[in-house]
């Protein structure tokens, strides 16, 4: 599978004022060499009964981090793994008590998620400023200014106003549905009601489609923005959310056409609708018959495919549009070859029972590295260190015991 | 001497450079015609990780990198600051298949016995009253989203409550403050019996019905009251979550496989563990029949019965609920049902009968 692309210099006004050249992105891990490691990690961690895994995943990102070569250097990771324990039995008791209050004690859980609601700005600002300080390339650390207030906009009060509409008309939507108003008012009253109900689930949906392409566009803005190398800030050159808005447009038209296109099929094969469900919902029990087996096949591929998509052209977005000082990254990830890597991971980490997972992502590293690189002007000798504060794990970990997802 | 790249930490600049032992234990970096000196203590080598770049920091900020490990575990060795042990063990081809194995077996036997006795200790642990807290809303919602008013007289309702106090004496457990309720399932699950764990126990109208005599519905309840009294479904939240604790903080981030692939054996998992709950379940109702003959063979031909309304019902084309007769169909391996096939269940009965009931 090939899945490299040239990536030329964009001839833009600045190329001719000074020397521009491309630097590629390389990894240069392998998935044997990988899976010792992997398999060490797994195993010590048990034996440890957990204890390990900081250890563990120190040496998980720095075999990441020093495979990852940029102009002859690698990037290596400095945190030690006695911070990353201490944050992590703070966030695991956290954690636990969280569980149990979610399946025990209501109110202490309806109590414990507001907080963590409230916190999430901040487990996200702690966790970036974590990673970036403890992130160096050529003896220079990585650093994340730090604005709470910055933070709570991105990650709270702009998706609350942003998601607002669609809350509302949800609220509504579920209200009419509960009391049979929806159904019974429009069989009376006919007329406008009924219009209203049927529309609203519509503009439901159209009002989440407008927000969350939105909602991509600051967080990403704000991670970026935030990050400095050697005395340069990182800019974003996407200065509007409208191509994040067609990104995720297109995915929705995409999967609604393959709906009906799907429906269809479905149809014409089994007329009685009620057949289909029957015959679905003993799904394991009947044993998989050669139909339902290439619907199965077809409906993943077509998953990959979307995933694939709009995380080929996010990324893009993304790394296509940063700059740091006079230089710029470049970003070709193309959607086949993505959807083609998910598919064959995904495949092989199932027939293999999981032992394939230390190949699948030396192979992810391999793609993204091979298909990012960074448009240099001059050289990158005159990035300077700064001065920066000492970050504890704590964010990070809670950050990663509760899933919160800070990706680009 | 290693060669490799050095920066002075001020700035990104990088030169060619070479690292090696000199004079006195000193170690000397050369770099663009100069000579560093540095004491071994302000030469810190970063562990071994493959053939990844290795760091080797001199002095506050300077920083050596090469990609010759192998030159840089000699160096190591030179100044007794060798910790190359974990890399041993991630490269050594028989120690990975060792491990490779172990873990395996580790992982298996934590599923088996580890997570089952580390949640029995937890559930134990906890205070009586914890499973109170589970608040009504849940119970409520499901009453009335599956359930309504019993069509049954009121003398036979009254008469069954009785039955279930009976149940509760022989059981020696009248203390315990267990809620019985028959509601009418026409519409949703039908015949069938739900415990839930704030110790409310549901029986439908559609299960009075199908029993041929008192003894069957006795040996139902005194099964329902066995998933109450080993509080099963706390301890199903709890081997829950430590399984899935466990196999997030293994597999950690694998963005590139779909989480479902990883789902697969949380759900295999804890349809194992249900069927090990049915049958406690069922031994607790065993008990209770003791060695009345009778009621045992009845209960027997009971799960018969409950299985073959299961079939009728998927038959009809109705889709399933979860529910507490989803029995097993005979073409279906045992990994993928909640409840022991019936078969299964009244062997187990004839079994105890020989076992214990014969003279």
């Amino acid at each position: 599978m090939s899945s490299e692309h040239r990536i030329e210099p964009s001839l833009d006004t600045q190329s001719t004022e000074e020397d521009l050249h491309i630097e590629r992105f390389v990894f240069t891990g392998s998935g044997g060499e990988y899976f010792g490691i992997w398999i060490v990690n797994i195993l010590l961690s048990i034996l440890t009964l957990g204890i390990y895994s900081a250890w563990a995943k120190v040496r998980n990102n720095q075999y990441f981090y020093g495979n990852t070569v940029l102009d002859d250097s690698s990037f290596e990771y400095t945190a030690t793994p006695m911070q990353i324990l201490r944050g992590r039995i703070i966030a695991l008791v956290l954690f636990v008590l969280y569980f149990f209050a979610e399946s025990y004690i209501p109110s202490l859980w309806a109590i414990l998620a507001f907080l963590l609601f409230l916190a999430s700005p901040w487990i996200i600002m702690k966790s970036l400023a974590f990673n970036a300080h403890h992130s160096e390339y050529r003896g220079i650390k990585f650093q994340f200014h730090q604005s709470f207030w910055d933070a709570a906009k991105t990650f709270i009060l702009i998706p609350i106003a942003a998601f607002l509409p669609a809350i509302i008309l949800s609220i509504v939507l579920g209200f009419s549905m509960e009391t049979g108003l929806g159904i019974d008012a429009a069989i009376s009253n006919g007329g406008a009601t009924s219009i209203l109900s049927s529309a609203l689930p519509i503009i439901v949906f159209l009002s989440f489609l407008a927000a969350y392409p939105f909602i991509i566009y600051i967080s990403n803005r704000y991670i970026i923005c935030n990050h400095a190398f050697g005395g340069q800030d990182f800019r974003f050159r996407v200065t509007s959310p409208k191509p994040y808005f067609w990104i995720f447009l297109k995915a929705t038209a995409v999967v609604l056409i393959a709906m009906a296109f799907f429906y269809g099929i479905i149809m014409l094969l089994t007329p009685n609708l009620k057949d289909f469900a029957a015959s679905n919902s003993q799904g394991l029990s009947a044993g998989f018959s050669l139909g339902k087996l290439v619907i199965y096949l077809i409906v993943g591929v077509a998953y990959a495919f979307l995933i694939a998509y709009v995380k080929a052209n996010t990324y893009n977005l993304a790394y296509q549009n940063i700059a740091i000082g006079k230089h710029k990254l470049r970003a070709k990830v193309k959607t086949a070859d993505l959807a083609i890597l998910y598919i064959t991971n995904t495949l092989g980490i199932a027939c293999t029972l999981g032992i394939f997972i230390p190949w699948a992502k030396v192979q992810t590293a391999k793609f993204f590295a091979a298909n990012t690189a960074l448009q240099v002007s001059g050289d990158l000798a005159s990035f300077v260190a700064t001065q920066t504060d000492y970050q504890n794990a704590l964010g990070e970990e809670i950050g990663e015991m509760f899933d919160i997802d800070i990706a680009l | 001497m290693i060669h490799g790249f050095y920066s002075d930490g001020e700035s990104s600049k990088q030169f060619e450079a070479q690292l090696g032992p000199a004079e006195l234990g000193a170690i000397a970096l050369r770099f663009d015609n100069q000579e560093l000196l540095f004491s071994v203590e302000d030469v810190k080598i970063s562990s071994r990780l493959g053939n990844s770049a290795r760091y080797i920091s001199l002095g506050d900020a300077g920083k050596f990198e090469t990609r010759d490990n192998d030159a840089v575990d000699l160096l190591a060795k030179q100044l007794n600051n060798d910790s190359g042990l974990l890399h041993k063990l991630e490269s050594n081809t028989s120690l990975i298949v060792i491990a490779t194995l172990f873990t395996i077996v580790v992982g298996w036997a934590m599923v088996k016995y580890g997570i089952p006795s580390a949640a029995d200790a937890i559930v134990d642990a906890l205070p009586e009253k914890t499973t109170d807290y589970l608040e009504g809303t849940v119970l409520n919602r499901v009453e009335q989203e599956l359930f309504e008013e019993s069509e049954l007289s009121s003398e036979r309702l009254t008469e069954l409550d009785g039955l279930f106090n009976s149940v509760m004496t022989k059981l020696n457990i009248v203390d315990k403050h267990y809620v019985f309720k028959i509601r009418n399932a026409e519409e949703s699950v039908g015949a069938n019996a739900l415990a839930f764990p704030n110790g409310t126990i549901i029986m439908t109208d559609q299960l009075i019905e199908l029993a041929s005599s008192d003894k069957q519905i006795a040996g139902v309840m005194a099964h329902e009251l066995g998933h109450l009294d080993a509080k099963h479904s706390l301890r199903q939240i709890v081997r829950g979550s430590i399984f899935s604790f466990l196999i997030a903080s293994i597999t950690g981030d694998v963005s590139a496989a779909s989480s479902a692939v990883l789902s697969a054996p949380a759900v295999l998992m804890e349809l194992k563990y249900s069927r090990e709950f049915e049958t406690q379940a069922d031994e607790y109702a065993i008990k209770y029949f003791d060695c009345d003959v009778q009621g045992l063979k009845e209960l027997g031909d009971f799960f018969i019965a409950l299985g073959t309304i299961d079939d009728r019902i998927l038959e009809k084309g109705h889709i399933k609920e979860a529910s507490e007769n989803t029995e097993e169909k005979p073409n279906v391996s045992g990994f993928l049902s909640t409840h022991p096939a019936s078969g299964e269940r009244q062997t187990r009965i004839e079994q105890h009968i020989l076992k214990n009931c014969t003279d």
